[in-house]
């Protein structure tokens, strides 16, 4: 062969040289093609192999993606392959400038994957680790990179709750996790998180060797992300690995390359997505029921109700904007009421009182809360190299805000990667980078977000001197309320430094040792300036906290690996290591009130001031604290394999962490693999399966987050008669032991028609054994629970990832990747309790099959975890005589106590009687489903035409169910005061007079809680049980969905345009993000996972368009 | 080549074997078990905290007023199920993991302080009768609740709790009254002993034990068929009580807004102050202001800003309202303002915990008061009556008719009309001072009213008298029985 090659490039110089001496011949000419080459987001892809096909003339791409290439035949066709990437023909005709796009090929077998401390092709991996297509990173609508995995990776569950700026996941969760509350539950209250509690299950985030949190880097800086799921691949992280690792590589430079200069930008436009229609002022005004009038309206001070103004300017600064026509003309003069008609009031007839004419205006809230974001994300890199040394350095600015007015999220980022060859044998890698991070976030989510937005169109939102009300409470407090006198900055500052060298000591030994530090600041600072005397006062005045939470992370690692082959087939990676990993915290929190004037935002009153003879203090907040933890492990690794035929891989790791007793400080955590690659077989021969590997591990990773407290039992400090009083605070558990997860996992890879078409598809099955949770003691206990080593969970599941180039035609291709999970949780285990199924928590329920009282809820031995209860809705009264029989043999204990007195009326629900013992009560609760989803995953298409390309995803999820609470609060009120009303108030489902029968829902009415029926705000003890959600069943709807989450074109702009501008490329996008959901759920956010959705700040749609240009 | 390979591996075990050591740490800012209760000063601070739980016992007007006659619903509604009497195990059923977190905590510091040598004997007597007796305190709030009460007296430190059935209420009236002379012995045995001696009227001292013990023997008589021995033992207390050195106050005004600490009438209170605890339970009985808007005599009510500070949820009963009389009675003003709104009288708000005005908003943080004189007389006339002596009840009922301005008590001296007139009095006197559901059920198991036709929600209903446990607590104890009548 090799003699024929030389032969061939003998004749064809020969051939060359000859056309070269004989220009005449014009037909067969020698010329020289120059081009470029991108891929589909328009980055230049440097050493492509650009060969001629049939010839050994060939080149590749330098750093800029330009090449040339000498062809001598006009039918000559250029090939382009690089790896990772799809191979590409093109016949270059008469063309001598060519642009040429290469599509990414997903999952190839051929990529590099990250495997602990080494790496690995992906070829001999045994174990289950995706990568994400780096193109999922490029021109993403949302600084974070975490909104970018969504739906990508089989397994991989990224909850995206919220719509707020910089807002992230509850949890990345891997293959449902290690704990069982990983979605989240209840509402939450402060941090700007919409859920109240969650159990920490994410995965350990380990970025260019350090571990630290995903959220924050900018997506634009990252070069690789892989997704790491089975103990084969994390059990070498051992104590942190249980839920996964996903390990980032930020973008380096290429050593012997050109300086290229790579700028983008991008804006976007974030609207809102979904939302409720409210009804407007007059529909609101007659949605008051006569019954209930006198009662709540007139008296509980309500917004539809009136009061008699008797000076002048109480109107104008009265929180409520109905008033009487006559009164105020009376009191204000007509002038005063036609300038207010003027300017938007309105007159109308009470329908309550007829003959009584009320004046009022619309808020038009809703309009002035939500608006368009614009956001500017810019990014600037310089990267290149020399022979010895490369580096890149990257900034990056965002600035993103959202739809909801005031909420923004900025951050300045920088990034310094180099890479230096000291010396022949030893290697220098520095790595720096620095985010300062300044979100406007709406902290309070249940009471800013859930229930201020969603005040009645009567309420006053401006006085008449143009200043903000502050709204009824400052509870519900009115945005622009806040907007003016509240002061609120936090500001995190976080900059990494690694230094990590690579020594090799004799060919293939290497001595890896690196150090790193990271510094993570935090401040939060706020000032209430001075609320008018005359207005609902704050609790606190002035008020101002100064708070700060410094936290620092060393750590440092040595590895020692060899990598050696026996007679060529036998090929080996030995590694040995240790980890050490410090975390230190320090907090400051200080707070004041009665501030003494508005200019001065730092804390600088005295501490004390005398009110009323009292001296009273000023000091809100007053505390520091330290903390420590610290972790130091020793680790080895073993790879094998036979001729990348047979793969064996072992590793063991040896795991200690601080807050543990002594005796229970460390733990061991191993894990074994194997894989056999078949097609690599020679009695392989397949045409249409051209790769398959089977692949099997067998692991155990750990967790250990317990707080030293759960391990030596806490004291906390009280107050009692102003004298300091010190309490036990909880059990302690010396005897607790590492959490484990073992996970065992079989897996196949193929590759089809020479992997056009790929498919990985997985089973696990995983134990999380030891669990670090609370136990339920009994009620004599001092404590309710104890930390505990509190049984078993197992997580059993699918994945599919499925890629393909589905069409390929001329220049047209349509590439997808689709990926699929299956997941299903079950306690396992629980210590014995004596209780059947050693259930902890629960309630009884009264099962019609067996005709008794079972346990349910809670957790129990067999059963998925977070079940939803509820009480089943047969209908609503049609007319009152239809609700005296029921009243006359039926009570409904769940009532408000008047209600239980005045008793079901026409359009009230009938709850269903399960254990017909004539009384509505938590027994009668029934079984719904779950509220966590079962089935996950997403789909990508990339289309590409020429210069062209289009990209689709999709996610999807399903097996949850969500109890619409934001439309159940706002049909039945909770309070005599103030939500407004959706349009389903006065809708076609609904109950609105005597003789409607077959509606959905019952009634509207006001404080329905407080003194009404509760037909929509009752709580199931194993319902959601939150005062936001709705625990009846016609609430409670299905939360399958599809979402369209991302539609973008780029085009790549043809060179001549490019020159002159003296770019090597640049590409255009434009994008939709979350463009819609295909989903039977009616309320607002089929993305929710706590059972309920309370409204608030649902995802936006982005629309961006941006271009990246290189130099 | 060797020697690289050597110090590598060198740097490499010093690494690997250093790691025992390099994971010790030092908590700075919490408190371990390894550390407290190393030194006599770790104490004191103990059992400071321990009266949090009296003090939100005491707050807590489920158990002591609900049920009563007392309240009905204002502007906004905040009855839990208690004031229906729809109580069942699945509606308004009770976790008393609070009491018994209350009761660890005594237990511990009990077991702590048994073998621990203290440099003043008197700090450590002191701290051992404060324990014992708000052991006390909290075992007589649960059994009035749930009657039979498991006796949980030993101090758990891990998850190895022992399950315990009820004890009937006569044992656990047993154990708080051995608790109770406990803590009156260590009292007594204090070098510095006196009867007067109260070195914080938010704290248990000898007399404000003696308070309980009274009230804890009323209970005994009446409803656990004690009878004349218990009266006896209540009059004995009360005449401790009689001796250190409180008296009524002149104006009835005083009775509830001047503090606890320089009150002469107080006995015993649990602490409240906007900065330390925030409102009390006075907090539903506020109006608001929008919800109070045009009321003629706006300037005389006692009303908040916003509803986060005032609730506007209860107001005076009309039957409660009844009870008053006399025209003349100094205590109505500071028991209830009639809203008057240009259409007419609206809602009777209770003046009782007025809170206090602050810059800013009015706050319901005045002192809760557990036992006052006025009450501890009405109890001495209340076992006097129990007697058949109703010339001594009398006396001590004129005692509290007098400062109330309403005149000697004037009625038929039989021991059935005293006990109703004494019943009466406390309903008048002690007004939403979180005691009427208890006078209630001792008074009907005394005989002078049946509380099924008394209070008008439990009218036609069967309800106990005490409450269902929660499937919580039932769940995790095999061994427990529902309460009867469940």
């Amino acid at each position: 062969m090799k003699k024929r090659y030389s032969f061939l490039k003998l004749i064809s110089s020969l051939i060359t040289a000859a056309f070269l001496f004989t220009p005449f011949l014009a037909m067969a000419q020698v010329r020289t093609i120059t081009g470029h080459v991108v891929d589909s987001t328009g980055a230049s892809i440097e050493r492509v192999s650009v060969k001629v096909r049939g010839t050994s003339t060939g080149t590749a791409t330098s750093a800029d993606g330009s090449f040339a290439i000498s062809i001598s035949s006009a039918s000559a066709v250029l090939v382009f392959s690089n790896i990772g990437y799809q191979t590409q023909e093109l016949r270059p005709g008469d063309q001598n400038d060519l642009s040429i796009t290469l599509v990414h090929v997903n999952e190839t077998l051929s990529d590099v994957v990250v495997i602990g401390y080494t790496s690995q092709s992906k070829l001999k991996t045994t174990a289950a680790i995706s990568k994400l297509n780096p193109d999922e990173m490029r021109n993403t609508s949302n600084p974070s990179p975490v909104q970018a995995l969504q739906g990508k990776i089989a397994g991989v569950s990224v909850p995206v709750t919220a719509g707020q700026p910089g807002g992230g996941a509850v949890n990345i969760i891997i293959r449902g996790g290690t704990k069982p509350n990983v979605y989240g539950s209840g509402l939450g209250n402060n941090g700007g998180t919409s859920y109240g509690a969650s159990d920490g299950s994410s995965p350990l985030v380990v970025v260019d060797g350090v571990f630290r949190a995903l959220a924050d880097i900018n997506p634009d800086d990252i070069e690789s992300m892989q997704v790491m799921k089975d103990a084969a691949s994390t059990a070498i992280y051992g104590a942190r690995g249980a839920n996964g690792v996903i390990v980032v590589k930020t973008k380096g430079g290429k050593y012997n390359s050109k300086m290229s200069v790579t700028l983008n930008h991008r804006t976007t436009w974030e609207t809102q997505a979904r939302d409720y229609n409210y009804v407007d002022a007059e529909q609101y005004l007659r949605l008051a029921d006569p019954i209930d009038k006198n009662n709540l309206l007139n008296n509980g001070g309500f917004s539809a109700g009136t009061r008699i103004y008797t000076a002048k300017g109480q109107y104008g600064k009265n929180i409520n904007l109905t008033a009487l026509y006559d009164n105020i003309v009376a009191v204000e003069g007509q002038a005063y009421v036609d300038g207010l008609i003027a300017k938007g009031w309105q007159v109308m007839d009470d329908p309550i009182n007829p003959g009584t004419r009320l004046l009022y205006a619309d808020n038009h809230y809703q309009d002035m809360l939500w608006n368009t974001g614009v956001s500017q994300n810019e990014n600037l890199s310089i990267d290149g190299g020399s022979d010895k040394a490369n580096y890149n350095v990257a900034f990056g600015y965002t600035n993103q805000k959202g739809v909801f007015v005031g909420t923004k999220y900025k951050r300045y980022d920088a990034l310094a990667n180099f890479g230096f060859k000291a010396s022949e044998n030893f290697r220098l890698d520095v790595n720096l980078s620095y985010q300062n991070i300044i979100p406007n976030y709406v902290d309070a989510y249940q009471n800013d977000l859930v229930r201020a937005i969603r005040v009645t169109p009567l309420i006053r939102t401006f006085k008449d001197d143009g200043n903000p009300m502050p709204g009824e409470l400052y509870t519900v407090r009115n945005r622009f309320h806040t907007l003016k006198y509240d002061d609120m900055r936090t500001s995190t500052e976080r900059m990494v430094a690694r230094v990590a060298g690579d020594w090799t000591i004799i060919k293939g030994l290497h001595f890896k040792p690196s150090f790193s530090y990271l510094w993570n600041d935090y401040r939060e600072t706020f000032f209430r300036k001075a609320t008018p005397a005359d207005e609902v006062q704050p609790s606190t005045q002035r008020q101002k906290t100064d708070y700060t939470s410094n936290s620092r992370q060393l750590m440092i690692d040595q590895v020692l690996q060899y990598d050696f082959n026996l007679n060529t087939l036998h090929h080996f990676t030995l590694l040995g290591g240790v980890n050490y990993t410090r975390n230190t915290g320090n907090i400051a929190s200080l707070g004041s009130q009665r501030g003494t004037n508005d200019y001065i935002y730092t804390i600088n009153e005295p501490t004390t001031t005398v009110i009323n003879g009292v001296v009273m203090t000023n000091v809100t907040n007053f505390g520091t604290s330290f903390s420590e933890s610290k972790s130091a492990s020793s680790f080895g690794q073993v790879n094998y394999d036979y001729d990348a035929r047979y793969l064996f891989s072992g590793t063991l790791r040896y795991d200690g962490f601080s807050n543990f007793a002594p005796e229970n400080k460390y733990a061991i955590f191993p894990s074994a693999s194997a894989g056999w690659n078949i097609s690599q077989e020679h009695f392989w021969h397949s045409r249409v399966v051209n790769a398959l590997k089977l692949r099997g591990s067998w692991g155990s990773a750990g967790l250990s987050d317990l707080s030293i407290t759960d391990t030596y039992g806490g004291y906390s400090v009280t107050t009692y008669a102003l004298g300091s009083g010190i309490l036990r605070a909880n059990l302690s558990n010396p005897a607790l032991k590492w959490e484990s997860t073992e996970t065992t996992d079989l897996a196949f890879d193929a590759g089809f028609f020479n992997n056009r078409v790929t498919l990985t598809v997985d089973f696990y099955d995983k134990l999380t054994k030891n669990r670090l949770a609370s136990k339920p003691l009994p009620s004599e206990s001092p404590f309710s629970s104890i930390t505990f080593n509190n049984g078993i969970l197992r997580n059993r599941g699918i994945e599919v990832e499925l890629g393909a180039t589905v069409l390929k035609i001329g220049d047209f291709a349509w590439r997808s990747n689709f990926s699929f999970a299956y997941n299903k949780t079950v306690m396992v285990d629980l210590p014995d309790n004596g209780r059947a199924k050693n259930r902890q928590g629960g309630d009884l329920v009264y099962d019609p099959s067996s005709k008794q009282l079972v346990e349910a809820g809670g957790f129990a031995e067999g059963e998925r975890p977070y079940s939803l209860y509820a009480y089943k809705v047969l209908g609503v009264f049609s007319t009152d005589a239809e609700a005296a029989a029921w009243n006359a043999t039926k009570k409904d204990n769940l009532a408000s106590p008047q209600g239980i007195i005045l008793g079901k009326r026409a359009g009230d629900y009938i709850f269903d009687d399960i254990n017909n013992d004539g009384v509505i009560d938590t027994k009668d609760q029934v079984f719904m489903g779950y509220r966590t989803p079962t089935i996950i995953g997403g789909m990508q298409n990339t289309f590409s035409y020429k210069r062209l390309s289009m990209r689709v995803t999709l996610d999807y999820a399903a097996g949850h169910l969500i109890s619409n609470g934001a439309l159940a609060r706002s049909l039945g009120q909770g309070r005599a005061f103030n939500e407004g009303a959706p349009s389903e108030a006065l809708g076609s489902d609904i109950w609105q007079k005597a003789g409607d029968v077959d509606k959905k829902y019952a009634r509207f009415s006001f404080a329905d809680f407080d003194f009404g029926q509760r037909n929509y705000l009752r709580s199931a003890t194993l319902g959601v049980n939150n005062g936001y959600g709705s625990d009846v069943s016609t609430m409670i709807e299905k939360g399958d969905f599809i979402a369209l989450r991302e539609i973008s074109i780029a085009y790549d702009l043809p060179l001549p345009i490019l020159r002159k501008i003296h770019s090597t490329s640049l590409n255009v996008f434009a994008s939709v993000y979350n463009v819609g959901y295909l989903t039977k759920y009616k309320g607002l956010n089929p993305e929710t996972y706590t059972g309920f959705d309370p409204g608030g700040y649902p995802r936006p749609r982005q629309f961006s368009i941006g271009a990246t240009a290189k130099f | 080549m060797q020697k690289k390979i050597f110090w590598t591996l060198s740097l490499f075990l010093v690494l690997t074997t250093g790691c025992k050591k390099i994971l010790e740490v030092t908590p700075q800012s919490s408190i371990t078990e390894e550390i407290y209760f190393k030194s006599e000063g770790d104490f004191e601070p103990y059992v400071t905290g321990i009266y949090t739980f009296m003090r939100s016992f005491a707050n807590n007007i489920t158990y002591g007023t609900e049920r009563s006659e007392e309240l009905v619903a204002a502007l906004n509604s905040r009855f839990g199920v208690a004031w229906t009497h729809i109580i069942t195990p699945s509606s308004g059923s009770i976790n008393y993991n609070d009491w018994y977190k209350a009761i660890g905590h005594c237990n511990l510091l009990l077991a702590k302080i048994e073998n621990f040598p203290f440099s003043s004997e008197d700090i450590r007597k002191r701290i051992i009768a404060e324990t014992y007796a708000l052991r006390a305190y909290f075992y007589f709030s649960l059994v009035r609740i749930i009657g039979d009460a498991p006796l949980m007296l030993e101090a758990i430190t891990d998850e190895n709790v022992p399950l315990l059935p009820r004890s009937p209420a006569a044992a656990v009236m047993t154990q708080i009254n051995l608790d109770i002379e406990a803590a009156l012995d260590n009292f007594r045995a204090m070098s510095n002993f006196s009867v007067t001696s109260y070195p914080s009227r938010y704290r248990f001292a000898y007399a404000s034990t003696q308070a309980l013990k009274a009230d804890a023997r009323l209970w005994k008589a009446k409803v656990l068929g004690g009878g004349a021995s218990d009266f006896n033992d209540a009059i004995t207390a009360i005449n401790e009580v009689e001796l250190s050195g409180r008296s009524l106050n002149a104006d009835f005004k005083n009775v509830i807004t001047m503090r606890a600490s320089a009150n002469p009438e107080t006995i015993l209170a649990a602490f409240y102050l906007r900065d330390e605890t925030g409102a009390n339970y006075g907090l539903n009985a506020l109006p608001y202001l929008t919800g109070v808007q045009g009321a003629l005599n706006l300037d005389s009510l006692a009303y908040a800003q916003t509803t986060i500070n005032g609730q506007g949820a209860y107001q005076v009963s009309p039957k409660s309202k009844a009870l008053f009389t006399s025209a003349t009675d100094k205590r109505i003003p500071f028991t209830w303002v009639t809203e008057r709104q240009a259409s007419g009288p609206k809602i009777s708000w209770i003046t009782k915990l007025p809170g206090t005005k602050y810059a800013d908003d009015r706050v319901s943080d005045n002192d809760i008061i557990i036992y006052r004189l006025a009450d501890i007389f009405l109890m001495k006339a209340e076992a006097y009556a129990g007697l058949d002596n109703t010339v001594a009840a009398i006396e001590y009922l004129d005692k509290v008719r007098v400062r109330a301005n309403t005149g000697a008590y004037a009625g038929a001296t039989d021991k059935v009309s005293v006990e109703k007139e004494i019943l009466n009095e406390r309903g008048r006197e002690l007004f939403f001072e979180n005691k009427r559901w208890y006078d209630l059920v001792r008074f009907h198991k005394g005989g002078t009213i049946d509380v099924y036709t008394y209070v008008p929600n439990l009218i036609g209903k069967t309800t106990p008298l005490f409450w269902p446990l929660n499937t919580t607590v039932l769940a995790n104890n095999k061994l427990l029985a529902q309460t009867a009548g469940y």
